[in-house]
């Protein structure tokens, strides 16, 4: 039973910070700088003063020097829309920990940084279309009841990416970060993301692979099993195999790796050996706007 | 392909055993994975790599079923035909081979011996018979088949010669070795048979000695030529000596030679190392025309006492030919350009001519064969009349035997082959397919040669070979006088060619012997019963029977030590005709272990 109210997991979280690399308008004031002109303290930008402006941003400094009335113009704050998306098909039920729980793992942090930041946060699982909607957040104390959705959330089916995500976007009319987390071993997966882009959301990847997905440790004569297709396939295991195996994985990643940069994708690979703040760390890595 | 140890196929068994654990181990594990789509390209690129990928898990099995089997097959010791395999066999039946040391006798075990090899080898096989005594003929070349051998083995008896020659049975050997021979067996009662191995270290040999003695020293060699001055002139009265005495044993001998015309004539002591050859020389002598006699005694047991005289007839008179022919243009042009012949002709219808009878050699063609049939002869048969046309070439050869030696007979011809009577010793040296061309025989001393053709029915005369194949018959035929050959056992009786004219036996000390009476048909065998030259007297013709002892057992010597009967065996051999790659076959197992080693380890679990 996943358990996210761990304080150990939580203390892990506060240090962190959700950043985009573009600003998105929000729906309510909050700690995430506007391209609108608002009121906060960060200064923007003078404008010359017109009849009905405030003329408590009046800059008298620049009066007294040039003689001329500027009114101070400065940033407005409001919150920004997360959405998290979550693979729960079959295919993640796998690994040890299993890549779901990983995911969730993910998905709650993530969730949190969001409420931390008064930003509003929506977590959705999916695998043959979306299965479930977790209630919006746009409080700390918001956050708890995605946890409980997570923790509740279960899995299972075939992934269909491009489904779930055209029933995304017919959901949803804001735009903001989504937060994609998967292993992304489904079809359609390229469509689906020019689909986000194309609805001006900024996309951050998180391709979660279980450890045994990365350096597999069969051997001999196996027959392999699809878990979410049942379709068998007899393969020897020997060196050559594994070896053939580790490069098409590489090719595999590289490739959705590639195809993000080329979309202004932020693309993060998740092993589930490694601590899920690693993950969250390597996705903020500072190099946005706000 | 036959096995030699066929039980081992048995274990064949093992292969399905190895093929039900193979596939018992190597079923499939069932393994559920998130998702097929990366094991799909996986399988898509070691399936399109190369086609060792797509088998390479059945490769293990293949590999061991292979080596299983090629192992087994080793085991199993196939053997398989090769090509014709060509097997000589030489028997020595020389004097000594009569020893009955081993029963029944020397001879008669090798000829056992010799029989159960040519009956070892398939049908097809090529075998060569080399009869040898003190001289060394091919009896059948390779194209003889194995019946005839067997026959030939069967039929033939020990001569009273000296052993074989080492040198020139290897040459005769040597020459058969010029086509691929598998195996040469030897079956000899020269004990030691590397004297023969040392001679042809190329060969494989297969020795098989007889007899129990190691003691075996002979006089191999006697010649005698004009003594030579200081100055190196020839002389035309004095004459030297030189006799070979060969230890053919393994112990060092001390030997007595004494060399006697009528009276002794000196003696001499050597010691001839084992496997030597000594020579003894006696110069300066005063020899008289008649036999020269030449005797070795062995200090200690000898048993080969038969090898132990050798006689050559002195003289430098000219050879009387009389030659009787109806044509006789063709022989008669040979013979005129003949040095050291004294040639008369005479008419076909003069047979009963006194010129026959004084004749060292007379020549006959498409004359009736009684008018020479105890005379030294060279004789020419016609077919009988009305003989349809049938053109024949030869294709057995004789090739050691002295008729033919500097002949080729290649694209020879001969038109109208007639019969030649046969008699037991005789010898076809020359032969085509079922019809014998010249016959070699030797009766006591009196060589004649029968041909199966005139000058008229063959190419041959037309060849330059031909007046060499005349001086060659003469040259063997009137060598008789001067040969060793013609010893008889003691023993044996004596046929007269004329019972009625006055007959006169001499013993070896020269006494005449009283007992014979007048008229008599034969000399009984029990009146000949000491070894030593003997002479016969039939009308004015002197003859000399050499007699020689019938056994070892007569002179009473019993073998100085028992030896066990060795066999020298040199090169690898499966029996004949067979080849068995089981060396190979364990190499090739052992290899596909190897490669299945190095693979599992490359590619294995």
């Amino acid at each position: 039973m996943l358990d996210l109210d761990d304080k150990g997991f939580l203390k892990s979280l506060r240090m962190l910070r959700i950043v985009t690399r573009r600003f998105f308008r929000g729906q309510k004031v909050g700690q995430r700088k506007s391209q609108r002109k608002g009121a906060s303290v960060e200064f923007k930008d003078y404008k010359e003063y017109q009849p009905g402006d405030d003329p408590r941003f009046l800059d008298w400094n620049v009066y007294g020097r040039f003689d001329k009335l500027l009114v101070k113009l400065f940033h407005n704050e409001e919150d920004l829309q997360v959405f998290v998306l979550v693979d729960s098909s079959a295919s993640m039920q796998f690994g040890s920990p299993s890549k779901y729980d990983h995911a969730r793992r993910l998905a709650a942090a993530i969730s949190y940084l969001a409420a931390s930041g008064l930003d509003r946060s929506l977590v959705m699982t999916f695998a043959d279309g979306l299965s479930r909607l977790s209630t919006p957040a746009s409080r700390p104390g918001h956050v708890f009841h995605h946890f409980r959705f997570l923790e509740k959330a279960e899995g299972g089916g075939p992934s269909r990416l491009e489904k779930s995500v055209d029933e995304f976007l017919s959901r949803t009319k804001r735009k903001g970060a989504v937060f994609v987390v998967s292993d992304f071993l489904t079809e359609g997966v390229q469509e689906a993301l020019r689909k986000l882009r194309f609805n001006r959301h900024e996309v951050f990847l998180i391709q979660v692979l279980s450890e045994e997905e990365q350096v597999p440790t069969l051997a001999g004569l196996v027959q392999l099993v699809d878990s979410e297709t049942g379709n068998q396939r007899e393969l020897y295991m020997d060196a050559a195999a594994i070896e053939a195996y580790r490069q098409v994985l590489e090719e595999f990643t590289g490739g959705l790796e590639s195809f993000a940069l080329g979309q202004g994708i932020t693309y993060v690979k998740s092993s589930t050996s490694a601590p899920f703040q690693s993950t969250i760390l390597q996705l903020f890595a500072p190099r946005g706007r706000s | 392909m036959s096995f030699l140890a066929p039980t081992f196929l048995a274990l064949g068994l093992l292969i399905p055993i190895v093929v039900a654990l193979y596939f018992i181990k190597s079923r499939p594990v069932r393994q559920v994975v998130p998702s097929d789509r990366l094991w799909a390209e996986v399988a898509r690129r070691l399936q399109s790599n190369s086609l060792f990928q797509r088998y390479r898990h059945s490769m293990f099995l293949i590999l061991q079923v292979l080596a299983l089997t090629l192992g087994v097959l080793a085991l199993a010791r196939p053997v398989t035909r090769g090509p014709v395999p060509r097997v000589v066999i030489v028997l020595d039946r020389s004097a000594s081979m009569r020893a009955t040391d081993v029963a029944p006798s020397r001879f008669e075990l090798a000829r056992e011996a010799a029989l159960a090899a040519v009956h070892a080898l398939p049908a097809d096989a090529a075998v060569a018979l080399v009869l040898a005594d003190g001289q060394v003929g091919l009896r059948h070349g390779f194209e003889a088949h194995p019946a005839d051998v067997a026959a030939t083995l069967t039929s033939v008896e020990p001569t009273d010669l000296p052993g074989p020659d080492p040198e020139m049975l290897a040459g005769v050997l040597a020459d058969l070795l010029r086509q691929p021979v598998r195996t040469i067996h030897v079956f000899t009662d020269q004990l030691d048979g590397r004297w023969l191995c040392d001679r042809l270290p190329q060969a494989s040999l297969e020795v098989t000695p007889f007899g129990k003695d190691t003691r075996n020293a002979a006089l191999t060699r006697l010649d005698v030529m004009p003594a030579r001055s200081a100055g190196g002139a020839k002389s035309t009265s004095r004459w030297a000596v030189h006799a070979v005495v060969t230890n053919f044993g393994s112990e060092r001998v001390r030997a007595r030679v004494k060399l006697s015309q009528k009276a002794s004539l000196g003696e001499k002591v050597v010691e001839v190392p084992d496997k030597a050859e000594v020579g003894v020389s006696f110069g300066d002598l005063t020899l008289a025309d008649g036999p020269l006699e030449a005797s070795l005694a062995v200090e200690g047991p000898d048993h080969l006492q038969s090898d132990d005289r050798l006689w050559k007839i002195v003289g430098t008179g000219r050879t009387k030919v009389a030659l009787v022919a109806h044509d006789p243009r063709a022989l008669e042009k040979v013979l005129k350009s003949t040095r050291g012949i004294e040639l008369t002709i005479v008419p076909a219808g003069y047979a009963g001519s006194p010129v026959i009878p004084s004749a060292d050699v007379v020549i006959t063609e498409g004359i009736d064969a009684s008018l020479t049939r105890d005379r030294p002869a060279l004789r020419f048969h016609a077919a009988a009349m009305g003989v349809a046309k049938t053109e024949v070439s030869p294709t057995q050869f004789d090739v050691t035997h002295p008729l033919l030696r500097y002949l080729s007979f290649k694209d020879v011809i001969f038109e109208r082959p007639a019969v030649i009577p046969r008699q037991d010793r005789d010898q076809v040296v020359l032969g085509a397919p079922g019809v014998p061309l010249v016959i070699a025989r030797n009766t006591l001393g009196t060589r004649q040669v029968d041909c199966g053709f005139t000058t008229r029915d063959t190419s041959f005369v037309y060849r330059v070979g031909f007046p060499i194949f005349v001086l060659n018959s003469l040259g063997w035929i009137a060598g008789a006088r001067a040969d060793s050959g013609g010893t008889l056992p003691t023993g044996t009786s004596v046929s007269l060619s004329s019972a009625t004219g006055a007959v006169t036996l001499k013993d070896p000390v020269g006494l005449v012997v009283p007992s014979l009476a007048r008229g008599a048909a034969q000399i009984p065998g029990a009146t000949l019963n000491r070894a030593g030259l003997w002479t016969l007297v039939e009308g004015t013709r002197p003859r000399s029977l050499p007699m020689a002892l019938q056994d070892f057992t007569e002179s009473g010597l019993k073998p100085a030590q028992e030896s066990p009967v060795i066999r020298v065996v040199a090169g690898p051999t499966d029996g004949p005709g067979r080849t068995s790659p089981w060396a190979t076959l364990v190499l090739c197992a052992l290899f596909l272990m190897v490669l299945e080693w190095a693979l599992f380890a490359r590619f294995g679990d």
